[in-house]
């Protein structure tokens, strides 16, 4: 028994060491974008360079409105005309392949090279 | 003896149907991280892996996994679900067979391979795999929810050892 709890602890080690691993390979492969794509409905609308600060952009779709800020190489979403908010919520994203999404207005926003 | 053992099956099933309710009703681990729970329901699935056999942990596994999504969750948590289950009961089906670890490390095992099952499953469905360094998090709730349900889960075995009924299901 006392030999099954040393090999639990080992265990614990091991999940915990390859976490943190997974955790560092995964940081390394995240690099910073360069531009901001603005989909609405699924079609490329806008395009920005993250690296110049850009103030309030609405995007707007008939009634739907967006808008989004870009600061210190980084957006994020700071109002939505949609019921739910849960874009004007999401932390400002910066790395390649990150995305916010508002499912009601249908746009997304991401950030790619 | 098969109705005895088919009865008792039926009333485990519907305590992780209870469980997982009583679980909704419990305030999150960590706040900041939405969908991260106890998983309470699995105490049962470990103690009928223990008790009865695989076979029985697959078929009550996949009737909870069935239920609790119809009935607390929607599509998308039952399809995560499902995959952590797999994976999981796989997991712990190898290392309680090693003997080299107790309850506790294999229900703990489960635990995280639970969560890792779920991350797969929401790579291959978001398309992304920068999901991937969120299983730091997933590690740790999935080591802390591990040891508690390993401790359950002895104590549920213990407990049940000298009621006559259980002892007859072999």
């Amino acid at each position: 028994m006392k030999n099954k709890i040393k090999n639990d602890l080992i265990l614990v080690g091991v999940i915990l060491l390859l976490s943190v691993l997974s955790f560092g390979i995964f940081k390394a492969l995240l690099r910073p974008g360069n531009s901001v794509v603005v989909l609405v409905n699924g079609e490329e609308k806008h395009r920005f360079s993250i690296n110049e600060d850009l103030e309030e952009f609405i995007v707007t779709d008939g009634e739907n409105s967006n808008t989004i800020v870009i600061k210190d190489s980084e957006v994020w979403v700071v109002h939505a005309s949609c019921p739910d908010k849960i874009c004007a919520s999401h932390a400002p994203i910066k790395n390649e392949g990150e995305a916010i999404v508002c499912l009601p207005n249908k746009v997304v926003i991401t950030v790619t090279k | 003896m098969k109705t005895k053992r088919l009865v008792l099956l039926g009333v485990l099933a519907a305590c992780t149907m209870v469980l997982s309710y009583l679980e909704t009703l419990l305030p999150p681990i960590f706040q900041a991280v939405p969908g991260i729970k106890i998983g309470l329901p699995n105490v049962i699935i470990v103690f009928i892996l223990y008790r009865f056999s695989l076979k029985d942990a697959c078929a009550i596994s996949l009737i909870k996994v069935l239920s609790a999504g119809i009935l607390f969750g929607n599509a998308m948590t039952l399809l995560y679900s499902f995959s952590g289950a797999v994976l999981s009961l796989a997991v712990m089906f190898i290392l309680k067979k090693t003997e080299q670890f107790s309850l506790v490390g294999v229900s703990i095992a489960g635990g995280v391979s639970h969560n890792l099952g779920q991350i797969i499953a929401a790579i291959f469905l978001l398309q992304s795999a920068q999901i991937g360094y969120y299983m730091i998090v997933l590690a740790i709730s999935g080591v802390i929810s591990g040891t508690i349900i390993g401790l359950l889960g002895a104590g549920l075995l213990k407990s049940t050892e000298k009621i006559k009924l259980f002892n007859q299901i072999n």
